[in-house]
């Protein structure tokens, strides 16, 4: 809303960041346990953008549906023939089930966040394993304060997030909170188990049955000196990564050089894997499959 | 018309009946069902009951019939008619509806369970605990005679304990799932011996020959007034251990031990009314004495009140249900005790569908809270009542104090009938091992592994 | 299944030659003899089988006694002892299903031997007991079975002594024993009235330091936590105390005395199931549980009635099958973990399911949880403590009621409380799950189709009080089970 009044693009203008005319935000809320978008304030939008919002919609609903098919493979009490239509069907009543102990399987399988132009990760199918921060390199300064930004916000929450996976995948007793099943709300503000038991932090077991404990991988698109850089100058990304707590790769802006973080430098990573395998597209992946699945590329668009 | 009763009844009693034994022999062969068939044998048979009740109903108002009685036989009979064990079902205004709920209430809870269960471990010890304790609270609701009854009761109780103990992996839910079959074991035999006096001074076995034959709620029992009290206090201490009244509330929220399924439907909703429902069920054991009437009265109503006080402090959500589920059984416990048994049958139906309502609904608290203040766009009120404001604050403290240490009932328990009983047990265990020691002429060595 | 033994009926002539055939052959010698033989190879060939052959040896005798008691086989006269003129042997309807259901726990005792207590189990000495056993059960001659009771008493003390541990207790309770019985029978048989009072105490107090009644019950404890608890379990499980009250007690006491053991076993029972209540070693407790219902039968049996007798012979073949069960699979769980400490959770469930399953079964079987075996038993005696006083039949209630909590107890610490890391497989093995099944089977059938057995429970109960002329007391049948106002005939 603040975005749409023209009073605050003009402050916006004179500070050098150019918003055109045609050019109009709507907020939204996507709820991902049922697949729903709701919009906020669409009665301010005017008119004669309305046909373009409905567009967008559609293509949004559509999205919603590939989405919920996609995500709906590893629900055991979902089918694995379902339509994108049925697949939404079901993930909504998951969500209202009174009974369902596993919802949604939220940031479960999380491996990577790549921070870098979207072109370059173009027709990769990482099966909905990586963390996504769009960033363009080319368009920052030799002291990356854009990416210096991105880094301070990404890489911790990330890590978080990854981090509280691993523990509560790798010792649910300790570091997670048990089965879901036993839980009693205590004082509106935390669960214990049963009719009385310590209070229980980190991720049920139901959430992380699904999830590979492994540390996070960071692939991001500059120069390792760069990178290196942002780290000195950033105690706390500094300890993350130097710590081991995550790991770290640089891709190269103009090639598809990649450099891994060990001890204090990035050394060249050679890959020595075989090269993933194409699909025509990422139904084609993960139809009829429920497992974990492994990358691939698809055919119609090609990474750059 | 008769005949159609008949086998409608046994279908009643006889399908829970196979459904267990499906179950618990494909266990015991090392050969369980899967889930999937688990599931489908469960709501076939829960559907099938249901019908066949709703069909005994049908059939029982149309033709007016107010009491239908089922008789197995003499399960064991030795010549002379020195001793007979005889198993009776009765289908009549108290049990039908009983019986109704029960199937609704256990198919509901069954594919809740289904669901909530999908991929865990316990899955099949679930549901075979779940169809035992079906098959007891049908035994239990449709009772003829006092064996039937106990029958019930006992099956009833090894499945509770063993759901509250279905995550046997810790401690906390074996130790009170022991609790819980301690103190049912006590109330069984409370009841037991109110059986043996009753037909000790009647020779009555059947409940509708000691009820004169008389379709509930009429009956007169024919026991002179001492006999008549001894048993009606040993009734209602099998009735508070079964129904968690006065002193023995302590068992309630240690039940919520269990899955949300099983406490829901178990003491939510139908265990605990078996105290309540004896009461009703011996009804006429009572009406002739006023003191027993009044005593009742007594428990019901401090029962009530006690509950009422301590649910609005507890700390977490299954014990504050719990203990509102006490305050109303002990509200119906008052009803029974002025005669009032049609509404007594009604307050206990409309109570066992809200509680499991609201026990299921209670993982979800937190978003119900969130949903309920954005609409009220605010915080929920949170006063005290008028009579706790009125009191100064040392007197507040004590009550609060009191209610949530649930009125220190489980310590009195535990200070004045377990402690002293393992402590002089274990006396005579010292004495015993002193002796050992004398007449061995040697220190004792440590025992060999074998 | 067959009620009391008859002749069989024979229509052509080869059936009448097999008839006579079967009629005159000494079957039931057999049944003494096998056992004692294997002991007798086993010692002789020093052999290394020793379990293998053991079990054959029980086996065959196991199968010998199910198919002569299911075929009705009359037994003859004894070839033992026949040169003197003597017939020993005496098989009525009482003690007719007792011969295989030992036969039966002596087989799936020996069967149910794993691990690391192969090594340690007397097998010659199990198979030398249980022919001495046998020989007693098939006897009505007092002075044999006293003779036989007392050699009987040997092959423990010898164990005793080869583990090294004090025999003392042992001893000592096992001399009272065999003296009481020996001046008690010696004085029987004299006419004078000190010397009937002086019998009658004599072998009062014989079967009591027998039953282990309180206070003589210490010689179990300590031979349950001296000795093998196989072993153990074969020297309590026949209740040979309870037999010799039935044969040497019960014909000729008078009625103080069957009132005054009656009590004893009460307060025993009692005793018995609160102590099981508070153990913290599993061997104890089992010895605590058995002697509780051990007693409950001895209670029965003293009431003299026809219900009680009943009870109580109802209640020894559920206290034979399901406690024994109850033993072995204790046992069976002890050869996984070494000597089971109550104080503590073991959480053996995820490790053996069936096992656990089944323990449950015999634990609630042994304290008469309905659709078990013990039900019935304990419906009936209660019902008969209630016919001679309400607070006798309140008291047996408070005594199942401890034992049921007591068993679930320890369900809970063995299976349950926490998770057991191992690498070593607990599953069980072939002989354990061949004995589970076929336990199981018999318990659940005993529970839901009881008739049979009750019956012919019952017509033992007569035949015995008719055998031994006592006068059966007037009931006025007022109990739980039985309609107004039938009269005893």
């Amino acid at each position: 809303m603040m975005a749409n009044d023209h009073r605050v693009r003009k402050i916006l203008e004179s500070r050098g960041v150019c918003i055109p005319e045609t050019t109009c935000f709507v907020g939204g809320y996507h709820n991902t346990c049922t697949d729903s978008i709701e919009y906020f304030d669409v009665d301010r939008l005017p008119p004669t953008r309305h046909m373009d919002f409905l567009r967008a919609q559609e293509v949004f609903d559509q999205a919603r549906e590939h989405n919920a098919l996609e995500r709906s493979r590893r629900f055991t009490s979902a089918s694995l023939d379902l339509s994108p239509a049925e697949a939404l069907r079901h993930v909504e009543a998951r969500a209202e089930d009174l009974a369902q102990a596993r919802p949604e399987y939220n940031h479960a399988t999380n491996a990577i966040c790549f921070v870098g132009r979207r072109i370059r990760i173009r027709g990769l199918f990482m099966d909905r394993r990586s963390f996504l921060t769009s960033y363009d390199p080319t368009s920052d300064t030799e002291d990356c304060p854009i990416l210096t930004r991105i880094l301070q916000a990404v890489i911790p929450v990330c890590a978080g997030i990854s981090l509280e996976y691993y523990f509560s995948t790798v010792d649910n007793m300790i570091y997670g909170c048990g089965s879901k099943l036993p839980h009693n709300i205590t004082s509106l503000l935390g669960v214990m188990e049963g009719a009385a038991s310590d209070l229980r932090t980190g991720l049920s077991q139901q959430m992380v049955e699904i999830h590979e404990p492994m540390r996070i991988l960071f692939v991001i698109e500059n120069t390792p000196e760069a990178i290196l850089a942002i780290l000195k100058r950033n105690e706390v990304l500094d300890r993350l990564v130097s710590n081991g707590w995550v790991q770290l790769a640089s891709l190269a802006k103009d090639s598809n050089k990649l450099h891994i973080y060990k001890k204090g430098g990035f050394v060249p990573y050679e890959p020595t894997a075989a090269p993933p395998p194409v699909h025509e597209d990422s139904y084609a992946c993960y139809h009829h499959k429920r497992g974990h699945l492994p990358f691939a590329r698809l055919g119609a668009q090609r990474a750059s | 018309m008769s005949t159609m009763l008949t086998y409608l009844a046994a279908i009643v009693v006889g399908c829970p009946i196979l459904t267990l034994v499906i179950l618990g022999l494909s266990g015991l062969l090392h050969r369980p069902l899967p889930e999937a068939w688990v599931d489908r044998l469960t709501k076939f048979h829960v559907t099938v009951g249901l019908l066949a009740t709703l069909g005994i109903l049908g059939i029982m108002i149309l033709t007016d019939h107010p009491m239908e009685v089922m008789d197995l036989g003499n399960f064991v009979e030795i010549g002379q008619k020195h001793f007979h064990f005889h198993l009776e079902f009765i289908f009549d205004r108290l049990s039908v509806p009983m019986v109704l709920m029960t199937f609704v209430l256990v198919g509901v809870i069954g594919s809740f369970a289904n669901i909530y269960l999908q991929g865990d471990a316990g899955y099949y010890r679930f549901f075979v605990c779940f169809s035992m304790f079906l098959v007891g609270l049908l035994f239990a609701f449709l009772a003829g005679t006092i064996e039937t009854l106990f029958l019930g009761w006992e099956l009833v109780g090894l499945s509770s304990a063993l759901l509250i103990a279905y995550f046997h992996e810790r401690k906390a839910p074996v130790e009170n799932g022991l609790r819980v079959w301690g103190i049912y074991r006590v109330a069984d035999a409370a009841f037991l011996m109110a059986a043996l006096m009753m037909h000790h001074m009647t020779d009555q076995g059947e409940f509708l020959r000691m009820l004169s034959q008389q379709p509930w709620p009429q009956g007169q029992t024919h026991m002179d007034a001492w006999t008549s009290l001894t048993v009606g206090i040993l009734l209602l201490v099998a009735a508070s251990g079964k129904s968690g009244l006065i002193p023995f509330s302590g068992w309630l929220p240690r039940a919520m031990e269990g899955l949300t399924p099983s406490s829901a439907v178990f003491y939510g909703a139908l265990s605990i009314h078996l105290g309540a429902y004896l009461l009703l069920r011996l009804g006429p054991v009572f009406s002739e004495s006023v003191l027993l009437r009044v005593l009742m009265f007594g428990l019901g109503a401090s029962t009530a009140i006690f509950a009422a006080m301590t649910s609005r402090v507890q700390t977490d959500v299954k014990s504050a249900l719990a203990y509102s589920s006490v305050c109303q059984v002990g509200i119906i416990v008052m009803e029974i005790a002025l005669g009032l048994w049609y509404l007594a049958l009604v307050h206990i139906i409309g109570h066992a569908f809200l509680r499991s309502l609201q026990l299921l609904r209670a993982p979800t608290l937190l978003r119900d809270y969130r949903t309920l203040e954005n609409a009220i766009g605010g915080r929920l009120a949170n006063g005290q009542p008028m009579w706790v404001s009125g009191l100064e604050k040392n007197r507040q403290v004590q009550w609060y104090r009191f209610a949530l240490e649930r009125g220190y009932m489980d310590s009195m328990i535990d200070h004045l009938m377990l402690k002293p009983f393992c402590r002089l047990f274990k006396t005579f265990e010292r004495i015993e091992d002193y002796w050992l020691k004398a007449l061995d002429g040697r220190s004792s060595r440590p025992p060999q592994d074998s | 299944m067959a009620q009391g033994i008859g002749w069989t009926q024979q229509s052509t002539a080869p059936r009448q030659l097999t008839g006579i055939f079967v009629n005159t052959f000494p079957w039931y010698e057999l049944v003494i003899w096998i056992p004692l033989l294997g002991f007798l190879w086993i010692r002789a060939s020093r052999t290394q089988r020793a379990r293998e052959v053991c079990l054959i040896f029980s086996a065959v005798t196991m199968i010998l006694s199910i198919l002569l008691y299911l075929g009705n086989v009359q037994p003859g006269s004894s070839w033992l002892g026949s040169w003197f003129g003597w017939n020993l042997i005496h098989i009525d309807q009482f003690s007719a299903p007792l011969i295989p259901l030992t036969a039966l726990i002596y087989f799936l005792t020996l069967l149910a031997t794993v691990g690391h207590k192969t090594q340690l189990f007397p097998f010659a000495g199990a198979l030398l007991g249980e022919s001495l056993t046998l020989a007693t059960l098939w006897t009505d001659t007092h002075w044999w079975m006293i003779l036989l009771v007392s050699l009987s008493v040997i092959p423990m003390w010898l164990e005793l002594k080869a583990r090294g541990e004090s025999t003392r207790v042992y001893g000592i309770h096992q001399a009272i024993f065999i003296v009481c019985l020996v001046l008690g029978e010696f004085l029987s048989v004299r006419l004078n009235a000190p010397a009937m009072n002086m019998s009658v105490v004599l072998l009062t107090i014989a079967v009591l330091v027998r039953s282990g009644a309180f206070p003589f019950h210490l010689w179990r404890i300590d031979m349950f936590q001296k000795a093998s608890f196989g072993s153990s379990i074969l020297t309590v499980s026949p209740m040979l105390g309870a037999y010799i009250c039935m044969r040497m007690v019960l014909p000729s006491e008078p009625d103080w005395a069957l009132h005054a053991i009656s009590f004893l076993s009460l307060a025993t029972s009692v005793y018995a199931a609160g102590m099981a209540l508070v153990q913290s070693d599993g061997r104890r407790f089992f010895c605590y549980l058995f002697l509780s219902h051990s007693s409950l039968v001895l209670v029965g049996l003293e009431l003299a009635t026809p219900i009680g007798l009943t009870a109580a012979l109802c209640m020894w073949l559920s206290v034979g099958l399901a406690l024994t069960s109850y033993g072995i699979t204790l046992r069976c769980i002890e050869a996984r973990v070494g000597r089971i400490d109550l104080n503590r959770y073991y959480g053996l469930y995820n490790h053996m399911p069936t096992m656990a399953a089944f323990f449950l079964l015999t634990g609630l079987a042994s304290v008469g949880f309905p659709c078990t075996i013990g039900f019935i038993a304990g419906e009936l005696l209660i019902e008969s403590a209630m016919n001679y006083s309400p607070w006798i039949g309140w008291i047996v209630v408070l005594a199942t009621a401890l034992n049921g909590i007591a068993v679930l107890r320890v369900y809970f610490r063995i299976f349950t409380g926490t998770k057991h890391a191992t690498t070593i497989p607990m599953r069980s093995q072939i002989e354990e799950r061949i004995a589970i099944v076929g336990l199981s089977i018999l318990i659940l059938a005993g529970g839901l189709y009881p008739q049979p057995e009750v019956e012919s429970s019952y017509k033992a109960a007569m035949h015995l009080l008719e055998e031994y002329h006592r006068e059966i007391p007037q009931t006025h049948g007022s109990g739980l089970h039985s309609d107004g106002q039938e009269q005893a005939h």
